[in-house]
């Protein structure tokens, strides 16, 4: 029994000093493996900023004088021309939203005689994100154009509405 | 009473009947007129709050330069007939703008004027809106309105989703 006893006494011995030992040659040290989950229940906020810009929209019908053909017995030239100022027919879309958009462009006539066309009928523009505020790419342009014909002064005036759609990008 | 008096009194009483049902039509099943974007700049939406000043875009001569930054999703609650939204006018725009929602072809909320600076969290649901608890893809209609008043050429369309509860 007493050897039993000393055996045990012994190991405890033992193993008491290996610990010490241990902790003495790590001073102050207690390295241990931090880990970190990434959780998120938050997503980023779609804010749309969008700046259109427009020209004045204002266009010129003119028509040239007709000539008297006496041999076919009918006139000639006469005919119409659209035209406007420099910059007057673009529609301009910039887009600081943090997401893509799709622009599309349209116009409705009120006078049956008169078309519009805009040069670009869809643009995509990208995301602003990563794009310094002025950036070219986030801009995109369409110009209107006009055809067809007005019989005298009394059809000038407002003959129709230009409108811009402005969606999220599918 | 007389026999002569009977056929007066029946074509009394017929009269009063049709003028009781026009009434009744009137006020309870004819549709209400649709809401027409104004012509000209309104006053300013009671509901409008200042943001904060910017220095303004170049401007087309002629044309119009705006920026509008709003969210897609709006919400109505029918309990206090009020629309949830963000929509603004940065100062840094050179339109007033008014803001028309629409569902199904049917105006539900129209803005009073809001001015470069001036945003809309809130506007009050039309009464000519009949709504029920739902999810419906509307849009913004956007009017742009020129330092004169006038409306301009252009306009704006943008789709929404909008919650009902």
């Amino acid at each position: 029994m007493k050897k039993l006893i000393a055996i045990l006494l012994s190991l405890t011995f033992i193993l008491s000093v290996s610990v010490f030992a241990a902790t003495i040659n790590n001073p102050g040290t207690s390295r241990e493996d931090v880990t970190v989950t990434y959780q998120s229940s938050a997503s980023d906020v779609t804010v749309y900023s969008v700046d259109i810009e427009w020209g004045s929209m204002d266009f010129s019908y003119t028509v040239s004088d007709r000539t008297w053909n006496p041999s076919s017995h009918s006139y000639s030239g006469g005919t119409g021309k659209w035209s406007c100022a420099t910059g007057a027919n673009i529609v301009t879309i910039t887009n600081h939203s943090n997401s893509d958009i799709n622009c599309k462009f349209e116009f409705s006539s009120t006078n049956d005689n008169v078309q519009g066309n805009f040069s670009t009928d869809t643009i995509n523009i990208a995301s602003a994100e990563g794009y310094e505020y002025n950036a070219d790419t986030l801009k995109a342009t369409s110009t209107l154009s006009l055809s067809g014909t007005i019989k005298d002064a009394t059809e000038a005036g407002t003959i129709g509405t230009a409108s811009v759609t402005i969606s999220a990008s599918e | 009473m007389d026999k002569r008096s009977k056929p007066l009194i029946l074509l009394l009483v017929l009269i009063a009947l049709a003028a009781t049902l026009v009434a009744f039509w009137a006020v309870f099943l004819r549709d209400p007129a649709p809401v027409l974007p104004p012509d000209e700049l309104p006053t300013l939406e009671t509901n409008a709050v200042p943001t904060e000043d910017e220095e303004k875009m170049d401007q087309p001569e002629g044309g119009g330069s705006v920026n509008i930054t709003y969210s897609d999703q709006v919400s109505i609650s029918l309990a206090s007939q009020e629309v949830g939204l963000y929509f603004s006018n940065p100062a840094r725009s050179n339109q007033s703008m008014v803001l028309e929602i629409i569902i199904q072809g049917v105006t539900v909320a129209q803005s009073g004027a809001l001015p470069p600076g001036y945003l809309v969290e809130t506007l009050p649901l039309l009464g000519t809106a009949k709504l029920s608890a739902g999810t419906y893809e509307g849009k913004f209609h956007v009017l742009f309105y020129d330092s004169t008043g006038g409306k301009a050429i252009l306009d704006t369309e943008i789709p929404v989703t909008i919650t009902v509860t």
